[in-house]
Formats: structure tokens, sequence, C-alpha cells
């Protein structure tokens, strides 16, 4: 299991790599141009110059990489924008983002699962109607939409809680849920399917003719495995909390790193894109592992050496 | 003397888009101490149904016993709650099942499993029913017990496996083991070890054994009494020895006629021309009439009454009416 560890952390090189090559040219092949938008409109030709030599963006574009490289490892990155070192930028806004993605994510596997669990046991019942047709609803409501009529009733009708910013637990809860919600859904759908399918197997009547409790019968012989296909989705729906909650934190004014790439990207500001980029495809790599290791403690079945 | 299990009339359908299904249309049969029934019969005629409907696990929906009782120590197990049934199941009526590979939970060890069945009924802690396990896999010749039950299905043959089912069934020493085609999914050297685990044990615990397979051998070699099923309905039933050598119905004598001799040069092996009926709309009266050399008009209309023609020999079939 550590040589698998191992080996899985070595293989983050040739992916980090790749998408840093990637970020890199998409950026600086599409148009607009960082030091035009820092001079300003008033600024002239030679201020613009001078700007694009200080930034080293004069340079060819494999000299640029390789500064960014550079950058990125003995800490001389600097956001355009910001004008300060590019970590001091992105490390906060990466914390607030895992805080939320992992509140979400609790909601989303407490609710998911549990709605999934009772549909698959009543199967064609009011509470599986129920829980399917909410679980379409959440996978299928926009985030925006959604996030609005929570600070609606919440915030503004019940003034329950606040309508965006960061401070204490009250601050996660309206986000949590609007992140957490489609993700919700799709745990739910997938984990309706496999207890379903699961249920039908032989080993659960060896498990009931030995006369278990219906309670043992289904957790402990039923859940378990049908935990495995659910962990895949659960592991996938971390990933994108972490890169593609832009709608949510914007709803909300969370500063994550979602809206800092897209910021950054209107601000044309290379440094904290790519980084930022970079730092979120290692941590989906690192999620997916996790999932991985996941698997061997829940099927036996499942080693890797 | 009372029977241990006494079934009447059982009937079981299932409720498909297609149609009812009648899986089980009216079956008597009974068990007594000690003694092992052999049902026998073809693919999809309604064995298996027979075990789940007498254990309580029919799926339902689709499935549902319309009628009939099932009479265990005198109790009819249709009347009970699910509650009761829980506490009979494993305890008193055990099952082993057709195909060990799938009948084992694949994610928990297997000592765990027969600790579980004895932790359900009696509260045993789970630790001291592992040491209870560990007795067992070594009363049905699991090679070094200890180490077993730690093991994982994927971990075992299925042999082993199949013995792990059969310790995990006599873990509480049931009444009544229902042993579902026990040695079909096993290769046949193995089954023979299997079989005569069962016998040696069955005659140690005293238990009494629903023994089902399609293989008239093993039934031949087990079983005291014996059942021939057709299409959901039971057509002859009697003592080993006597239906073996003189079969009354025409699909028992097929059956027989079937088995392919090692002793005889043959060039064509004896088939029962026709195919088992669609159990959504079986034929009327006898089913087995549009395949039998025997029909008479009689038997297109209405379905013959189980006669004893012999003692401890009974038929239903209108030949044998007088």
């Amino acid at each position: 299991m550590i040589k698998f560890i191992i080996r899985r952390l070595i293989l983050l090189i040739p992916v980090l790599v790749g998408v840093s090559i990637i970020a890199f040219l998409m950026l600086h092949l599409a148009p607009g141009d960082p030091a035009e938008l820092l001079a300003g409109l008033e600024a002239s030709a030679e201020d613009v110059a001078a700007l694009r030599v200080r930034f080293g963006l004069d340079k060819p574009l494999f000299i640029q990489y390789f500064m960014f490289l550079k950058g990125l490892f003995d800490g001389s990155l600097i956001s355009l924008k910001y004008e300060m070192p590019a970590a001091s930028v992105i490390i906060p806004r990466i914390f607030n983002t895992l805080k939320l993605a992992c509140a979400s994510i609790v909601v989303a596997v407490a609710v998911g699962t549990v709605a999934g669990i009772l549909s698959a046991v009543r199967r064609h019942s009011i509470v599986d109607y129920l829980s399917t047709t909410m679980a379409l609803l959440g996978v299928s409501m926009p985030v925006f939409w959604w996030g609005l009529v929570l600070i609606m009733i919440f915030s503004v009708y019940l003034m329950w809680l606040p309508s965006g910013g960061m401070g204490g637990l009250r601050y996660l809860v309206l986000p949590a849920i609007v992140l957490g919600t489609s993700s919700a859904g799709v745990i739910a759908r997938m984990t309706r399917s496999s207890m379903m399918e699961i249920l039908r197997q032989d080993y659960i009547t060896t498990a009931k003719s030995k006369g278990l409790p219906s309670r043992i019968v289904i957790y402990r012989h039923a859940l378990r495995n049908a935990l495995i296909p659910t962990v895949t989705v659960v592991g996938l729906e971390f990933g994108y909390m972490l890169a593609g909650a832009v709608l949510t934190e914007t709803v909300f004014s969370w500063p994550g790193v979602g809206r800092l790439i897209v910021d950054s990207i209107m601000a044309r500001d290379y440094p904290v894109v790519q980084a930022s980029l970079l730092l979120v495809a290692g941590l989906f790599v690192l999620v997916n592992l996790g999932v991985d290791v996941l698997y061997a403690f829940l099927d036996p079945r499942i080693r890797y050496d | 003397m009372e029977p241990l299990l006494e079934v009447k009339d059982l009937a079981t359908y299932f409720y498909t888009d297609e149609g009812i299904i009648k899986a089980l249309d009216g079956i008597s049969f009974s068990i007594n101490e000690g003694e092992i029934l052999g049902l026998v019969g073809e693919t999809g005629c309604g064995k298996s149904v027979t075990a789940t409907s007498i254990m309580g696990l029919i799926p339902s929906p689709p499935g549902k016993i319309v009628r009939g009782s099932i009479l265990f120590k005198g109790k009819d197990l249709l009347s009970l709650s699910e509650q009761q049934m829980r506490r009979i199941r494993g305890k008193d009526i055990a099952m082993i099942f057709q195909d060990p590979a799938s009948s084992l939970n694949p994610v928990l060890r297997v000592g765990f499993q027969v600790a579980e069945a004895i932790w359900a009924h009696l509260k045993t802690p789970i630790r001291e029913a592992m040491l209870k396990a560990v007795e067992l896999f070594g009363l049905v010749n699991i090679p070094d017990p200890h180490t077993a039950v730690n093991r994982y299905p994927h971990q075992l043959s299925g042999g082993m496996k199949q013995r792990v089912m059969i310790a995990m069934a006599l873990s509480l020493n049931p009444k009544l083991l229902i042993a579902d085609e026990p040695t079909t999914a096993l290769d046949v050297s193995i089954q023979a070890q299997i079989l005569s685990l069962i016998k040696i044990l069955q005659r140690d615990y005293g238990s009494s054994v629903l023994l089902i397979s399609h293989d008239l051998g093993v039934i031949s070699t087990m079983a005291h009494r014996v059942a021939v099923m057709y299409s959901g309905l039971i057509v002859e039933q009697g003592r080993v020895e006597g239906l073996f050598q003189s079969p009354l119905h025409p699909y028992t004598q097929g059956l027989l006629a079937a088995i392919p001799r090692v002793d005889e040069d043959i060039s064509e092996l004896a088939v029962i021309e026709g195919t088992l009926p669609n159990p959504i709309n079986p034929p009327a009266g006898c089913r087995f009439h549009p395949r039998c050399p025997w029909a008479m008009e009689i038997c297109k209309s209405k379905r013959p009454a189980f006669k004893a023609v012999k003692p401890y020999h009974e038929v239903a079939c209108y030949a044998y009416a007088d």
C-alpha cells in the first residue's frame, strides 16, 4: 500500500508538468496584454514597454515558462495585479476553498447517502419518489438561483444567517448547502442504484437466512458493498468543488480560489492563474489517490501490490 | 408421530408485467424428524421457490404466497410476523445455497459471517462467537481453522466456501436444514466430499434435511424419501428405493430413463419429448399431459389427485385410477 501511494505521488509530477504547460500556453495564446491592463488607459507606449520588461513579458515564451517554474520553487513568483508574492495571494484563498468544499461534501454525503439508502430499501414507495425527485431537482437547479432563493429565505426574511462573506460557522451554512446540493443529488442517485443492485445479490439472501435484523443486513452487508461506486462519485464531486465553486463563491462573496482564478484571468494575472491551476490540479489528483486508498479499506479484494 | 415440517397446498405466485407466474401451485409434502427428503425436478420447476417460501424470503413484490400453510413443529410459519420469522431463520431452519461463490459477502471475513449468525440469535459477543466459528470450521474439515476464519471469501476455493456455508448453517443446530443444490456449482470430486459431510452432520446432529437437486444420483445416495416436482407441482413421492426401482409417474420414468448408463452401449440419449410448460399459462388438467405418452381425455381438463398406489408411494396420475 505504501509503495502504491509513493508510486502515485511520483506520477503526480508529470501530471503537474502537463497542467503547467497547458495552462501557460492557453493564457499566453489568449488575446490581451497584462502590461496594458496594468498601466491603464492613459499610459504611454514607453510606460507599457517598461512594465513589460519589468515582468519579463518581453522575453521569449519558453524563457517565460522557465522563469515561472523558477518562481514557483524559490517563491519569487509575483502577482501582476496585486504586486505581491503569488503565494500570499493564493494560499489563504485555497484554505477558504478547502473549508467550503469540506463542509459541502459533508452535507452532500450525509444527505445523499441517507436519501439513496432509503430510496433503495423502500423502492417505489412515497419516500423513494420524493427522494428521487429531490435528487433530480438538486442536480438540475442552477447554483446562482438556488443560492439567491436561500439568501432570500434565510437572510432576508428569516434573518437567521448572513447572506455572504466569511466569519464563523454561521457564514458557512448557506454556501455549503448550495455547493453541496447538486452533489447530494448525484450521490443519492448513485447510492440508490448501487444499493438496489447489491440488495439483489445472493449474499444478501444468505444474510437474511441467518436471521439477521434487516438493519444489519442493510448497513453491514449491503451498504459496505454499495459504497464503492459511491465513493468514486464523492471523490469526483469533491474535486469539482475545489476547482469549480466560482458561482457559489460569487453569490456568497466567498473569497475562494475559484473566484481568484476567474478574476486573475480577467486581469491577465498570469502567475496567479498558473500557480492556482497547478495547486487545484494537484489537489484533484490527491483526492483521487485518497479515493483509491479508501477502496482498499472498503473491499478486501482490492489490493495494490 | 407428527412430522417436523408439513407443507400443505402451498402456492407461491409472482406478479410480473408479463403475467402471473404460478411458480408453486399447491404442493404438499412433509419431512419427519431426522429424515432427508430429496426434492427433484428440472430447472424452473419451483424447487428453489419451495425453499425460499419455507424460509419466508420470497422477494415481495413481485412474489406472494397466495394459499396453503407451512407447519413447522405444528406452528404455521405463514402466520408469523417478520420478527418471529427472523428468530426461526438460521436457528431452527437454516439454509445452504447453490453457489457458494456468490452466497458469501465478499467484504467480510468468513469467520465473522459465521459468528454473526450465532450473535444474531444468542447475542453472544462476536469475540466469543468467533471461537465457536473456529470450532465449526474444524467440524466441517476446513484445514487450519484458526487462520481460515480470518480469510475473505475470495481467498478460499469453492469447496471451502461451501464448507463455510455449511458451518454457518449448522452453527445453531437447526432442526431443519434446507440445502438448495448444494453441490451443483462444485467440481465433481468436491461434490462427494460435501455430500458426505452433509450426511455425517445430519446423522450426528439429528437434523432433518430438505435436499434440493436436479441430480438424481445425488438424491438416490442421500435421501430417505423423494418428491418429484414438475412445473410447480409435485407429481410423485415415496421412499427412495421404491421410487427409483419402480417409478410410477410417466415424468419420473422419463427422468430416470434419461440418465445415460455407462454399462450400456448407447448410440442415442433418451429424452422426454417437448419442453417445460410456460409457467404463466400452464396447460389445464395434468400439467404433464402435452408431453405424456399415456395422455387421456381426462388429463386435459382435470388435475389428478394424489393416490397411494403402494405403501409409502404416492402419485398424481390418472393411469393409476381405478
